[in-house]
């Protein structure tokens, strides 16, 4: 039973990670109608900034991190205004490749600031540790799940409850209506891909420690929550959450179970299910239904 | 944990102003042809595998600097042409045909990844000359691609030496593998197996993860579940410092066993000195500044000039450079007979071994076992373990 209860809080915790990455996603798809496969490089440019403010500049934690969101603020503006505005007149699937290629060009503008080598950052917990029924689980794991809830408690409201959210949400759906409606829609992009930075920021801030900080970590993490964001329906922000934990789970308990070789086909097994059985995930809803 | 970044971002634009300097290859050197002797040498500068790239790349340029200081080979300068193969088998074999075209040189240095040397292996046959390389996997010795020199143990002695430290110093009856999945993690990990079984000893697990996976928690408690008295991890560097962070982290406390891979310092500045307490590391040889020898004045020279720590897998391609002089000044400029030279060469002594070259044209044939100094990050020498 200690066993059980320990792979589902490692699965949790892990869940909790691609949830909080899944995010990134959703909240530019809301917004946007389009998926940002730069969120990966997103995350590994916010914990890279924590390096720079923490370990480099020499910043307590806490104001380092706050130093960091800052810079991953002023990042978010420079891509909006340097690769997503120049083409957000043009066809989804041309910001799509965009994002793609900015991608490409952030992992190598990282590789040359910061170089090929792993780093550690620090945890502001260091190694405590929590134990919970036989079952212990460090506490930079105990603090990420309970910043992911956190977070998506904040994106729901956001997007769903908060002026600036329906605005989001009418400029996906229908630009030129919400330009008719005197949304100011590219104030209203430029937010949204300000938020996306700040959210990938803190994932990228709270991996660090659990992960090491390394120039790849991006796209294999940012994989995890694509699948989790399909899973869990990418028009929802609680799917995001339960996307996430569903691949948590599945990878570990396959692993344990099933098998330790084949535990990402299990997961992109279940995504290519949802794909089939439930395109719309658990939570999301059919474009059709939309509006 | 405050590590300078300076001397990574430095080599990094070294690598791009070597890459930018290969385009003006065409032009310069023939030129050169007279005075210079120009080499290429094909590894990852770039992207993750550069990691262990950036060693090969600053300890070739270390040996040429001590070659030009010594005269040169045979009275030319040496100039060490890179190119990059990234994480790429088609842009290594690329690299190797572009670098061979331009250069004509009678040597090459290769990468120390199996699959990109195995994707190169044919074209090395074309080019007809002598290459060293440093990969472990048997692969590339059992197409006898009589051109090609490995200047690092097998992975296969790797098995060897590990199923060694488990079953006669640690005395294991139920011991746990976990590897990376690839032909480097399943083929040490096959060894150690079969090995045990040999002897009559079952493992009590045996899982493996992807390159790219970060939580490794539901091997690792497999492993606890069943008692495993003893955990070998087969690993690359920050992955196999990922397992030794969680194999502290999930409260096992069995002693670990990590392959070489995972005994270099960029993997080791990762972890703290109470992860590495109960941690026993292959290694290729012993390369510490504290030695009072040829191989410790290589060490601190290497960090003082990098900014980093000087590992076995870069110093094998520093001694590799100096067997070229040695062979070219001895054998000449012909590959044939400088590949003759390399197929004869016994209880050759470089700064990371001594070397003698096998039927398969393998040259190292041990690996060293070490561990850490109680609450500290200082390895200590445990002892050589050689096999045939």
């Amino acid at each position: 039973m200690g066993h059980v209860l320990q792979l589902a809080v490692n699965g949790l915790a892990l869940g909790s990670v691609y949830g909080l990455v899944a995010l990134g996603f959703i909240l530019v798809s809301e917004a946007t109608g389009v998926v940002n496969f730069a969120t990966g490089q997103f995350v590994m440019v916010g914990c890279f900034f924590g390096v720079t403010t923490v370990m480099q500049v020499g910043l307590p934690i806490w104001p380092g991190y706050g130093a960091a969101l800052a810079l991953m603020l002023a990042f978010g503006l420079a891509f909006y205004a340097l690769v997503y505005r120049p083409l957000q007149d043009a066809s989804t699937v041309s910001v799509i490749i965009g994002t793609v290629g900015a991608g490409i060009v952030l992992q190598n503008l990282a590789l040359l600031v910061w170089g090929s080598l792993p780093l550690r950052p620090v945890s502001p917990f260091g190694d405590a540790q929590l134990s919970l029924g036989g079952a212990t689980l460090a506490m930079q794991s105990v603090f990420t799940i309970a910043v992911t809830f956190l977070l998506i408690g904040a994106v729901h409201t956001l997007l769903y409850h908060a002026p600036l959210g329906a605005k989001m949400r009418a400029v996906a759906q229908d630009r030129e209506a919400a330009r008719l409606m005197a949304i100011p829609v590219n104030a209203v992009l430029m937010a949204t891909w300000l938020i996306a930075a700040v959210l990938t920021g803190v994932a990228g801030l709270l991996l660090g420690p659990l992960w090491f900080a390394d120039v790849s970590m991006g796209d294999p993490i940012a994989l995890k929550a694509f699948a989790a964001a399909i899973i869990g329906g990418f028009g929802s922000v609680a799917g995001a959450l339960l996307g996430g934990v569903a691949v948590g789970l599945a990878e570990i308990f396959g692993a344990s179970y099933v098998t330790s070789t084949y535990k990402d086909a299990l997961v992109f097994l279940l995504m290519i299910l949802f794909l089939l059985l439930r395109p719309q995930g658990i939570f999301g809803e059919r474009i059709s239904q939309r509006g | 944990m405050v590590q300078q970044l300076g001397p990574t971002r430095r080599a990094t634009l070294r690598a791009a102003a070597a890459a930018a300097g290969l385009a003006t290859l065409g032009t310069t050197s023939r030129a050169e042809a007279e005075d210079t002797l120009q080499i290429g040498c094909v590894v990852p500068l770039t992207g993750p595998l550069s990691t262990s790239g950036q060693q090969y790349h600053f300890s070739l340029q270390m040996a040429q600097d001590d070659i030009n200081a010594k005269g040169g080979i045979a009275g030319r300068k040496l100039d060490i042409v890179f190119a990059d193969t990234r994480e790429s088998n088609a842009v290594a074999v690329n690299a190797f045909v572009k670098l061979n075209t331009d250069l004509k040189a009678p040597f090459m240095f290769l990468s120390s990844y199996t699959t990109q040397n195995l994707a190169t292996e044919p074209e090395v046959s074309k080019a007809a000359i002598p290459v060293a390389y440093s990969g472990g996997g048997d692969a590339v010795q059992e197409r006898k691609n009589r051109w090609m020199f490995r200047i690092r143990p097998n992975d296969g002695i790797q098995g060897q030496a590990i199923s060694q430290l488990l079953l006669d110093d640690l005395k294991s009856k139920k011991p746990a593998i976990l590897y990376i999945q690839n032909d480097f993690g399943q083929g040490v990990a096959n060894t150690v197996e079969k090995l045990c079984r040999a002897a009559g000893v079952d493992p009590v697990g045996f899982e493996s993860y992807g390159l790219n996976d970060k939580d490794m928690s539901a091997q690792l408690l497999g492993f606890k579940s069943r008692s495993a008295d003893v955990v070998v991890t087969v690993s690359y560097g920050s992955d196999g410092a990922l397992i030794v962070k969680q194999v502290k982290q999930l409260g096992i406390t069995t002693p670990l066993i990590a392959s070489s891979g995972v005994m270099v310092p960029a993997a080791l500045n990762l972890l703290s000195a109470d992860e590495l307490s109960h941690l026993y590391g292959m290694i290729d040889a012993f390369i510490d500044e504290s030695l009072q020898d040829a191989t410790g004045d290589y060490a601190r020279r290497f960090h003082k000039r990098f900014g980093v720590k000087a590992d076995p897998y870069g110093s094998c391609y520093y001694d590799a450079a100096w067997m070229l002089k040695e062979g070219m000044e001895k054998a000449g400029a012909d590959p044939e007979k400088l590949r003759n030279w390399f197929a004869q060469v016994k209880d050759w002594k470089g700064v990371t071994r001594t070397y003698t070259t096998d039927q398969n044209n393998n040259m190292a044939h041990s690996v060293a076992i070490v561990k850490f100094k109680p609450g500290t990050t200082d390895m200590a020498f445990v002892r050589t373990l050689a096999v045939s």
